[in-house]
Protein backbone atom coordinates (compact mmCIF):
# COMPACT_ATOMS: atom_id res chain seq x y z
CA UNK A 1 0.00 0.00 0.00
CA UNK A 2 2.82 2.40 0.93
CA UNK A 3 4.59 1.99 -2.42
CA UNK A 4 1.82 3.43 -4.26
CA UNK A 5 2.27 7.11 -4.23
CA UNK A 6 -0.20 7.94 -6.73
CA UNK A 7 -3.43 9.38 -5.29
CA UNK A 8 -5.84 8.46 -8.39
CA UNK A 9 -9.55 6.90 -6.28
CA UNK A 10 -9.18 4.44 -9.04
CA UNK A 11 -6.59 2.38 -7.13
CA UNK A 12 -8.47 2.92 -3.76
CA UNK A 13 -10.76 -0.18 -3.25
CA UNK A 14 -8.23 -3.28 -3.46
CA UNK A 15 -5.88 -0.73 -1.20
CA UNK A 16 -8.99 -0.79 1.00
CA UNK A 17 -10.27 -4.56 1.17
CA UNK A 18 -6.07 -5.25 2.77
CA UNK A 19 -5.17 -2.38 4.61
CA UNK A 20 -8.05 -0.78 6.33
CA UNK A 21 -9.67 -1.76 9.42
CA UNK A 22 -13.39 -1.56 8.36
CA UNK A 23 -15.88 -3.63 9.13
CA UNK A 24 -17.16 -6.00 6.72
CA UNK A 25 -20.11 -4.18 5.81
CA UNK A 26 -19.13 -1.12 4.93
CA UNK A 27 -15.46 -2.45 2.84
CA UNK A 28 -18.93 -4.57 1.22
CA UNK A 29 -20.50 -1.66 0.21
CA UNK A 30 -17.69 0.05 -1.30
CA UNK A 31 -16.72 -3.27 -3.26
CA UNK A 32 -20.15 -3.23 -4.50
CA UNK A 33 -19.49 0.43 -5.46
CA UNK A 34 -15.84 0.82 -5.99
CA UNK A 35 -15.54 4.31 -7.17
CA UNK A 36 -17.24 7.48 -5.76
CA UNK A 37 -20.30 8.02 -3.51
CA UNK A 38 -19.49 5.63 -1.49
CA UNK A 39 -19.21 7.24 2.47
CA UNK A 40 -15.87 8.08 3.45
CA UNK A 41 -15.99 10.12 6.46
CA UNK A 42 -19.40 10.48 8.55
CA UNK A 43 -20.04 12.59 11.56
CA UNK A 44 -23.52 12.45 13.77
CA UNK A 45 -24.32 14.69 16.57
CA UNK A 46 -21.15 15.77 16.92
CA UNK A 47 -20.76 18.69 20.12
CA UNK A 48 -18.43 20.74 21.12
CA UNK A 49 -18.54 23.61 23.47
CA UNK A 50 -14.98 25.67 25.20
CA UNK A 51 -16.39 26.29 28.37
CA UNK A 52 -20.03 27.75 28.52
CA UNK A 53 -19.51 28.58 24.76
CA UNK A 54 -21.22 25.71 22.70
CA UNK A 55 -19.34 26.09 19.24
CA UNK A 56 -20.62 22.81 17.85
CA UNK A 57 -24.23 22.09 18.39
CA UNK A 58 -25.07 18.20 17.43
CA UNK A 59 -23.77 18.53 13.71
CA UNK A 60 -24.61 16.22 11.30
CA UNK A 61 -21.80 15.71 8.47
CA UNK A 62 -21.38 12.92 5.61
CA UNK A 63 -18.86 12.93 3.32
CA UNK A 64 -18.34 10.28 -0.15
CA UNK A 65 -15.27 9.21 -1.53
CA UNK A 66 -14.05 11.44 -3.85
CA UNK A 67 -15.83 14.82 -2.81
CA UNK A 68 -14.49 18.14 -2.21
CA UNK A 69 -16.59 20.31 0.65
CA UNK A 70 -15.72 23.11 0.99
CA UNK A 71 -17.10 24.79 4.32
CA UNK A 72 -17.33 28.70 4.33
CA UNK A 73 -18.68 30.78 7.46
CA UNK A 74 -18.05 33.69 8.89
CA UNK A 75 -14.89 33.51 12.09
CA UNK A 76 -16.44 32.31 14.89
CA UNK A 77 -18.66 29.93 12.92
CA UNK A 78 -16.91 26.41 13.77
CA UNK A 79 -15.52 25.73 10.62
CA UNK A 80 -12.09 25.08 12.05
CA UNK A 81 -13.00 23.46 15.32
CA UNK A 82 -14.93 20.64 13.41
CA UNK A 83 -12.18 20.67 11.09
CA UNK A 84 -9.74 19.66 14.03
CA UNK A 85 -12.62 18.09 16.01
CA UNK A 86 -12.44 15.65 12.54
CA UNK A 87 -8.55 14.70 13.25
CA UNK A 88 -8.69 14.71 17.15
CA UNK A 89 -6.23 17.60 17.29
CA UNK A 90 -9.31 19.00 19.48
CA UNK A 91 -11.83 16.96 21.43
CA UNK A 92 -15.02 16.47 20.86
CA UNK A 93 -17.10 16.32 23.76
CA UNK A 94 -20.11 13.54 22.14
CA UNK A 95 -20.86 12.62 18.93
CA UNK A 96 -20.23 9.74 16.60
CA UNK A 97 -17.10 9.82 14.43
CA UNK A 98 -16.57 6.91 10.98
CA UNK A 99 -13.76 7.38 8.63
CA UNK A 100 -13.29 5.04 6.05
CA UNK A 101 -15.78 2.04 8.13
CA UNK A 102 -13.59 3.12 11.18
CA UNK A 103 -16.08 4.31 13.76
CA UNK A 104 -15.80 5.78 17.08
CA UNK A 105 -17.86 7.25 20.07
CA UNK A 106 -16.25 10.28 20.55
CA UNK A 107 -17.19 10.50 23.89
CA UNK A 108 -15.26 7.58 25.13
CA UNK A 109 -12.32 7.54 22.73
CA UNK A 110 -9.07 5.44 23.42
CA UNK A 111 -5.87 6.60 22.23
CA UNK A 112 -5.58 3.86 19.68
CA UNK A 113 -8.52 4.65 18.29
CA UNK A 114 -7.62 8.26 18.40
CA UNK A 115 -4.34 7.63 16.32
CA UNK A 116 -6.13 4.88 13.75
CA UNK A 117 -8.54 7.53 13.00
CA UNK A 118 -6.30 10.39 12.63
CA UNK A 119 -3.93 8.47 10.58
CA UNK A 120 -6.57 7.76 7.96
CA UNK A 121 -6.50 11.99 7.76
CA UNK A 122 -3.49 14.25 6.70
CA UNK A 123 -4.23 18.47 7.69
CA UNK A 124 -2.67 21.37 5.87
CA UNK A 125 -2.58 23.92 8.56
CA UNK A 126 -3.28 27.85 8.40
CA UNK A 127 -0.04 29.21 9.65
CA UNK A 128 1.88 26.16 7.46
CA UNK A 129 3.44 23.95 10.62
CA UNK A 130 5.99 23.11 9.18
CA UNK A 131 8.55 21.31 11.84
CA UNK A 132 10.94 24.13 12.30
CA UNK A 133 14.09 22.42 12.80
CA UNK A 134 13.74 19.92 9.13
CA UNK A 135 14.02 20.04 5.54
CA UNK A 136 11.16 20.68 3.32
CA UNK A 137 12.28 16.79 2.32
CA UNK A 138 12.41 16.21 5.99
CA UNK A 139 9.07 17.55 6.59
CA UNK A 140 7.50 15.02 4.02
CA UNK A 141 9.43 12.12 5.29
CA UNK A 142 8.22 12.71 9.36
CA UNK A 143 5.43 10.71 9.50
CA UNK A 144 6.46 8.23 6.31
CA UNK A 145 9.22 7.33 8.54
CA UNK A 146 7.28 7.34 12.14
CA UNK A 147 4.03 6.41 11.03
CA UNK A 148 3.99 4.45 7.92
CA UNK A 149 7.21 2.61 9.02
CA UNK A 150 8.63 3.42 5.52
CA UNK A 151 12.24 2.81 4.58
CA UNK A 152 14.41 5.72 4.62
CA UNK A 153 15.41 5.45 1.08
CA UNK A 154 11.82 4.87 -0.14
CA UNK A 155 10.26 7.78 2.34
CA UNK A 156 12.92 10.71 0.48
CA UNK A 157 12.34 9.23 -3.06
CA UNK A 158 8.56 9.67 -2.39
CA UNK A 159 9.19 12.96 -0.60
CA UNK A 160 11.01 14.81 -3.84
CA UNK A 161 8.59 12.88 -6.24
CA UNK A 162 5.29 14.65 -3.82
CA UNK A 163 7.40 18.00 -3.56
CA UNK A 164 7.98 18.14 -7.59
CA UNK A 165 4.38 17.80 -7.48
CA UNK A 166 3.88 21.06 -5.69
CA UNK A 167 5.90 22.84 -8.00
CA UNK A 168 9.33 22.92 -5.36
CA UNK A 169 11.85 21.23 -7.24
CA UNK A 170 14.90 23.08 -5.86
CA UNK A 171 14.33 23.64 -2.46
CA UNK A 172 14.24 19.87 -0.76
CA UNK A 173 17.07 20.77 2.05
CA UNK A 174 15.77 24.53 2.60
CA UNK A 175 15.04 24.89 6.22
CA UNK A 176 11.42 26.56 6.77
CA UNK A 177 12.94 29.86 7.56
CA UNK A 178 14.50 29.77 4.14
CA UNK A 179 11.13 29.58 2.68
CA UNK A 180 8.66 32.55 1.88
CA UNK A 181 5.31 31.81 3.01
CA UNK A 182 3.88 30.48 -0.54
CA UNK A 183 6.63 27.56 -0.88
CA UNK A 184 6.01 26.81 3.12
CA UNK A 185 2.45 26.05 2.12
CA UNK A 186 3.43 24.09 -0.75
CA UNK A 187 5.78 22.04 1.85
CA UNK A 188 2.35 21.58 3.61
CA UNK A 189 0.58 20.52 1.04
CA UNK A 190 3.35 18.02 0.09
CA UNK A 191 3.70 16.56 3.65
CA UNK A 192 -0.36 16.31 3.75
CA UNK A 193 -0.45 14.41 0.51
CA UNK A 194 2.60 11.71 1.00
CA UNK A 195 0.38 10.35 3.94
CA UNK A 196 -1.82 8.94 1.01
CA UNK A 197 -4.50 9.84 3.33
CA UNK A 198 -8.48 9.09 2.89
CA UNK A 199 -9.29 12.63 3.64
CA UNK A 200 -7.84 16.05 3.37
CA UNK A 201 -7.95 18.23 5.68
CA UNK A 202 -7.61 21.72 4.52
CA UNK A 203 -7.82 24.64 7.33
CA UNK A 204 -8.15 27.88 5.58
CA UNK A 205 -4.53 27.12 3.71
CA UNK A 206 -4.53 30.49 2.37
CA UNK A 207 -5.60 32.40 4.92
CA UNK A 208 -2.02 33.93 5.75
CA UNK A 209 -0.70 34.46 2.25
CA UNK A 210 -0.43 37.60 0.20
CA UNK A 211 -3.07 37.79 -2.60
CA UNK A 212 -0.77 36.91 -5.07
CA UNK A 213 -0.03 33.48 -3.81
CA UNK A 214 -3.29 32.99 -2.80
CA UNK A 215 -3.80 31.92 -6.60
CA UNK A 216 -0.48 29.78 -6.32
CA UNK A 217 -1.61 27.36 -3.51
CA UNK A 218 -4.98 27.75 -4.92
CA UNK A 219 -4.08 26.10 -8.36
CA UNK A 220 -2.18 23.72 -6.40
CA UNK A 221 -4.96 22.67 -3.84
CA UNK A 222 -7.12 22.49 -7.08
CA UNK A 223 -4.76 20.08 -8.81
CA UNK A 224 -3.86 18.17 -5.57
CA UNK A 225 -7.75 17.89 -4.51
CA UNK A 226 -8.78 16.57 -7.51
CA UNK A 227 -9.69 12.78 -6.96
CA UNK A 228 -9.14 13.21 -3.42
CA UNK A 229 -11.91 13.05 -0.48
CA UNK A 230 -10.72 16.75 0.87
CA UNK A 231 -12.42 19.05 3.16
CA UNK A 232 -11.54 22.72 3.10
CA UNK A 233 -12.29 25.57 5.17
CA UNK A 234 -11.65 28.63 3.07
CA UNK A 235 -12.39 32.26 3.15
CA UNK A 236 -12.44 32.11 -0.92
CA UNK A 237 -15.33 31.80 -2.07
CA UNK A 238 -15.02 31.79 -5.71
CA UNK A 239 -12.14 28.77 -5.16
CA UNK A 240 -15.50 27.42 -3.13
CA UNK A 241 -17.47 28.02 -6.13
CA UNK A 242 -15.00 26.64 -8.44
CA UNK A 243 -13.54 23.96 -6.95
CA UNK A 244 -16.03 22.33 -4.26
CA UNK A 245 -18.17 19.51 -5.26
CA UNK A 246 -20.01 20.71 -2.51
CA UNK A 247 -20.63 23.49 -0.35
CA UNK A 248 -21.15 23.85 3.34
CA UNK A 249 -22.22 26.93 4.83
CA UNK A 250 -21.85 27.67 9.12
CA UNK A 251 -22.74 29.81 11.32
CA UNK A 252 -23.06 29.93 14.61
CA UNK A 253 -21.66 26.46 15.34
CA UNK A 254 -24.73 24.94 12.89
CA UNK A 255 -24.58 23.82 9.36
CA UNK A 256 -26.88 26.04 7.97
CA UNK A 257 -26.84 25.42 4.27
CA UNK A 258 -25.74 22.60 2.30
CA UNK A 259 -25.12 21.54 -1.42
CA UNK A 260 -23.48 22.19 -4.60
CA UNK A 261 -21.67 25.30 -5.25
CA UNK A 262 -24.46 26.49 -7.64
CA UNK A 263 -27.47 25.87 -4.97
CA UNK A 264 -25.51 27.53 -2.11
CA UNK A 265 -24.27 30.68 -4.43
CA UNK A 266 -26.66 31.02 -6.91
CA UNK A 267 -30.04 29.85 -4.86
CA UNK A 268 -29.34 30.59 -1.15
CA UNK A 269 -32.08 28.72 1.25
CA UNK A 270 -32.09 30.65 4.37
CA UNK A 271 -32.01 34.42 4.70
CA UNK A 272 -28.52 34.00 6.44
CA UNK A 273 -26.20 32.46 3.77
CA UNK A 274 -27.65 34.71 1.37
CA UNK A 275 -26.71 37.98 4.32
CA UNK A 276 -23.25 36.77 4.06
CA UNK A 277 -22.64 36.03 0.31
CA UNK A 278 -23.68 39.29 -1.01
CA UNK A 279 -20.84 40.51 0.13
CA UNK A 280 -18.60 38.53 -2.15
CA UNK A 281 -18.62 39.25 -6.16
CA UNK A 282 -18.37 35.15 -7.77
CA UNK A 283 -17.61 35.00 -11.28
CA UNK A 284 -19.80 32.85 -12.96
CA UNK A 285 -18.53 31.26 -15.71
CA UNK A 286 -20.09 30.49 -19.26
CA UNK A 287 -19.44 26.73 -18.29
CA UNK A 288 -21.50 27.25 -14.90
CA UNK A 289 -24.43 28.57 -16.15
CA UNK A 290 -25.10 26.47 -18.80
CA UNK B 1 50.89 48.80 50.95
CA UNK B 2 52.05 44.78 51.57
CA UNK B 3 50.63 42.98 48.62
CA UNK B 4 53.07 40.18 47.51
CA UNK B 5 52.49 39.33 43.72
CA UNK B 6 54.83 36.38 43.82
CA UNK B 7 52.96 35.05 46.23
CA UNK B 8 49.68 35.17 44.50
CA UNK B 9 51.29 33.79 41.24
CA UNK B 10 52.67 30.89 43.80
CA UNK B 11 48.57 30.27 45.09
CA UNK B 12 47.22 30.47 41.34
CA UNK B 13 49.69 27.78 40.12
CA UNK B 14 48.65 25.67 43.00
CA UNK B 15 44.69 26.84 42.36
CA UNK B 16 44.94 25.76 38.86
CA UNK B 17 45.41 22.21 39.56
CA UNK B 18 42.19 22.06 41.25
CA UNK B 19 40.27 23.58 38.13
CA UNK B 20 39.86 19.75 36.75
CA UNK B 21 37.87 18.81 40.28
CA UNK B 22 35.47 22.39 40.24
CA UNK B 23 34.87 21.51 36.74
CA UNK B 24 34.33 18.08 36.89
CA UNK B 25 32.17 18.32 39.75
CA UNK B 26 30.34 20.72 38.08
CA UNK B 27 29.67 19.56 34.87
CA UNK B 28 28.48 16.32 37.02
CA UNK B 29 25.81 18.17 38.88
CA UNK B 30 24.57 19.98 35.73
CA UNK B 31 24.23 16.63 33.78
CA UNK B 32 22.29 14.92 36.58
CA UNK B 33 20.17 18.31 36.88
CA UNK B 34 19.42 18.11 32.75
CA UNK B 35 18.67 14.15 33.45
CA UNK B 36 16.00 14.60 36.26
CA UNK B 37 15.22 18.25 35.17
CA UNK B 38 13.65 17.36 31.63
CA UNK B 39 10.99 14.63 33.31
CA UNK B 40 10.15 17.30 35.99
CA UNK B 41 9.25 19.75 33.37
CA UNK B 42 7.35 17.72 30.87
CA UNK B 43 5.44 16.29 33.64
CA UNK B 44 4.82 19.56 34.81
CA UNK B 45 4.33 20.61 31.19
CA UNK B 46 1.76 18.24 30.34
CA UNK B 47 0.09 18.69 33.90
CA UNK B 48 0.25 15.17 34.78
CA UNK B 49 -2.18 14.41 38.04
CA UNK B 50 -0.40 14.57 41.46
CA UNK B 51 3.22 14.28 40.47
CA UNK B 52 2.60 17.96 38.86
CA UNK B 53 1.75 19.11 41.90
CA UNK B 54 4.37 17.34 43.94
CA UNK B 55 7.03 18.81 41.28
CA UNK B 56 5.25 22.34 42.05
CA UNK B 57 5.91 22.16 46.08
CA UNK B 58 9.73 20.71 45.28
CA UNK B 59 10.64 23.05 43.18
CA UNK B 60 9.31 26.00 44.68
CA UNK B 61 10.92 24.96 48.48
CA UNK B 62 14.38 23.69 46.63
CA UNK B 63 14.48 27.16 45.38
CA UNK B 64 14.14 28.85 48.42
CA UNK B 65 16.52 27.13 50.26
CA UNK B 66 20.43 28.92 49.98
CA UNK B 67 22.81 26.31 48.11
CA UNK B 68 25.27 26.79 51.49
CA UNK B 69 22.84 25.49 54.20
CA UNK B 70 21.48 22.73 51.63
CA UNK B 71 25.04 20.88 51.60
CA UNK B 72 26.00 21.78 55.77
CA UNK B 73 22.43 20.32 56.10
CA UNK B 74 23.18 17.02 53.62
CA UNK B 75 26.63 16.74 54.62
CA UNK B 76 25.39 16.56 58.44
CA UNK B 77 22.33 14.70 57.67
CA UNK B 78 24.12 11.44 55.68
CA UNK B 79 27.81 11.83 57.20
CA UNK B 80 27.32 12.80 60.56
CA UNK B 81 23.67 11.09 61.51
CA UNK B 82 23.20 8.14 58.61
CA UNK B 83 27.06 7.58 59.05
CA UNK B 84 26.99 6.82 55.26
CA UNK B 85 30.46 6.03 53.69
CA UNK B 86 30.62 8.58 51.16
CA UNK B 87 32.84 11.57 50.17
CA UNK B 88 32.66 15.13 51.05
CA UNK B 89 32.53 15.66 46.99
CA UNK B 90 29.86 13.18 46.52
CA UNK B 91 27.65 14.97 48.94
CA UNK B 92 28.66 18.26 47.02
CA UNK B 93 27.07 17.14 43.85
CA UNK B 94 24.19 15.84 45.63
CA UNK B 95 23.38 19.12 46.74
CA UNK B 96 24.34 20.80 43.63
CA UNK B 97 21.89 18.08 41.53
CA UNK B 98 19.27 18.80 44.04
CA UNK B 99 19.72 23.07 43.03
CA UNK B 100 20.29 22.77 39.75
CA UNK B 101 17.51 19.81 38.58
CA UNK B 102 15.01 22.24 40.10
CA UNK B 103 16.93 24.91 37.95
CA UNK B 104 17.21 22.86 34.66
CA UNK B 105 13.52 21.50 35.16
CA UNK B 106 12.25 25.48 35.16
CA UNK B 107 14.37 25.73 31.83
CA UNK B 108 12.79 23.81 30.18
CA UNK B 109 9.27 24.15 31.16
CA UNK B 110 9.94 27.40 29.95
CA UNK B 111 11.26 25.92 26.69
CA UNK B 112 8.57 23.69 25.97
CA UNK B 113 5.98 26.91 26.76
CA UNK B 114 7.77 29.10 23.97
CA UNK B 115 7.05 26.56 21.33
CA UNK B 116 4.21 26.56 18.95
CA UNK B 117 1.37 24.75 19.71
CA UNK B 118 1.55 24.42 15.72
CA UNK B 119 4.31 22.46 16.05
CA UNK B 120 2.53 19.80 18.82
CA UNK B 121 -0.53 19.93 15.96
CA UNK B 122 1.63 19.17 12.62
CA UNK B 123 3.06 15.98 14.46
CA UNK B 124 0.23 14.61 16.04
CA UNK B 125 -1.52 15.58 12.65
CA UNK B 126 0.84 13.12 10.61
CA UNK B 127 0.25 10.39 13.06
CA UNK B 128 3.02 10.58 15.88
CA UNK B 129 2.49 9.92 18.99
CA UNK B 130 3.72 11.78 22.10
CA UNK B 131 7.19 10.09 21.99
CA UNK B 132 8.26 11.14 18.27
CA UNK B 133 6.28 13.85 19.06
CA UNK B 134 8.81 14.99 21.88
CA UNK B 135 11.63 13.05 20.80
CA UNK B 136 11.60 14.17 16.55
CA UNK B 137 10.35 17.67 16.53
CA UNK B 138 9.79 19.54 19.81
CA UNK B 139 13.08 18.48 21.89
CA UNK B 140 15.01 19.26 19.39
CA UNK B 141 13.56 23.15 19.37
CA UNK B 142 14.04 23.35 22.80
CA UNK B 143 17.71 22.98 23.10
CA UNK B 144 18.72 26.03 21.03
CA UNK B 145 15.89 28.26 23.36
CA UNK B 146 18.01 26.60 26.68
CA UNK B 147 21.02 27.10 25.83
CA UNK B 148 21.39 30.88 27.28
CA UNK B 149 20.11 29.74 30.25
CA UNK B 150 22.21 26.58 30.57
CA UNK B 151 25.09 28.37 30.69
CA UNK B 152 23.66 30.57 33.26
CA UNK B 153 23.52 27.47 35.33
CA UNK B 154 27.05 25.87 34.42
CA UNK B 155 28.77 28.82 35.56
CA UNK B 156 26.41 28.80 38.66
CA UNK B 157 27.44 25.18 39.35
CA UNK B 158 31.79 26.49 38.74
CA UNK B 159 30.94 29.06 41.50
CA UNK B 160 28.47 27.28 44.07
CA UNK B 161 31.04 23.87 43.95
CA UNK B 162 33.54 26.58 45.96
CA UNK B 163 30.98 25.93 48.62
CA UNK B 164 32.22 23.19 49.29
CA UNK B 165 34.94 23.98 50.84
CA UNK B 166 33.08 24.65 53.66
CA UNK B 167 32.78 20.96 54.08
CA UNK B 168 36.13 20.03 53.22
CA UNK B 169 36.50 19.21 49.43
CA UNK B 170 39.61 20.72 48.15
CA UNK B 171 38.60 22.53 44.84
CA UNK B 172 40.15 25.86 43.26
CA UNK B 173 38.81 28.02 46.80
CA UNK B 174 39.96 25.85 49.72
CA UNK B 175 43.14 25.28 47.57
CA UNK B 176 43.97 28.98 47.87
CA UNK B 177 42.31 29.19 51.49
CA UNK B 178 44.98 26.61 52.42
CA UNK B 179 48.28 28.21 50.56
CA UNK B 180 47.26 31.56 52.48
CA UNK B 181 46.50 29.59 55.91
CA UNK B 182 50.24 29.13 55.96
CA UNK B 183 51.40 32.89 56.18
CA UNK B 184 48.24 34.48 56.46
CA UNK B 185 48.38 36.41 53.32
CA UNK B 186 44.31 35.52 52.18
CA UNK B 187 44.27 38.60 50.50
CA UNK B 188 46.27 37.43 47.62
CA UNK B 189 45.11 34.11 47.79
CA UNK B 190 41.63 35.58 47.53
CA UNK B 191 42.53 37.41 44.26
CA UNK B 192 44.10 34.22 42.85
CA UNK B 193 41.10 32.45 43.44
CA UNK B 194 39.00 35.03 41.69
CA UNK B 195 41.27 35.13 38.67
CA UNK B 196 40.86 31.62 38.26
CA UNK B 197 37.13 32.07 38.38
CA UNK B 198 36.77 34.82 36.04
CA UNK B 199 39.19 33.13 33.67
CA UNK B 200 36.81 30.32 33.49
CA UNK B 201 33.55 31.74 33.21
CA UNK B 202 34.63 33.51 30.59
CA UNK B 203 35.67 30.29 28.73
CA UNK B 204 32.34 28.94 29.55
CA UNK B 205 30.76 32.14 28.31
CA UNK B 206 32.47 31.87 24.95
CA UNK B 207 32.06 27.93 24.44
CA UNK B 208 28.39 28.17 25.15
CA UNK B 209 27.98 31.36 22.51
CA UNK B 210 29.86 29.25 19.81
CA UNK B 211 27.32 26.51 20.43
CA UNK B 212 24.47 28.62 20.48
CA UNK B 213 25.83 30.18 17.04
CA UNK B 214 26.04 26.81 15.52
CA UNK B 215 22.39 26.23 16.30
CA UNK B 216 21.37 29.60 15.20
CA UNK B 217 22.58 28.54 11.74
CA UNK B 218 21.16 25.26 11.64
CA UNK B 219 17.70 26.06 13.31
CA UNK B 220 16.12 29.42 13.87
CA UNK B 221 12.51 30.18 14.73
CA UNK B 222 10.57 31.20 11.57
CA UNK B 223 7.77 33.62 11.81
CA UNK B 224 4.87 32.92 10.05
CA UNK B 225 1.89 35.08 9.73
Amino acid sequence: MLDDNSIEPTTEPDKNSVASESEPKSSAARDAEPHKGSVMLEVKNISKSFGKLRVLKNIDLTVNEGEVVAIIGPSGSGKTTLLRCLNFLERADEGVLTIDGLSADLKKTTAKQRLALRRKTAMVFQNYALFLNKTARENVTEGLIVSKKMKKAEARTLAEEYLKKVGLTDKYDAKPFELSGGQQQRVGIARALALNPKVILFDEPTSALDPEKVNEILDVICVVASGATAIIVTHEMQFAYDVATRVIFMDEGEIVEDGTPKEVFDNPKTERTAQFLSRFNINRNIEYII
Amino acid sequence: MNFSFQFMFEVFLAALGAVPKTVFLAVVSVAIGIVFGLPVALVRFYRIRVADQAFKWFVTIIKGIPAVLMMLTLYLLLISNLKLKISSEAVTVIALSIMSTTGMSEIFRGALNSIDKSQFDAAYSVGHTTAPTLLRVVLPQIVPVSIPMLCNVCIGMIKAVALGSLIGIVDIMNTAVLKASLNYRYLEAYFAAAIIYWALCILMEQAFKAVERSFNKRIRKARVC
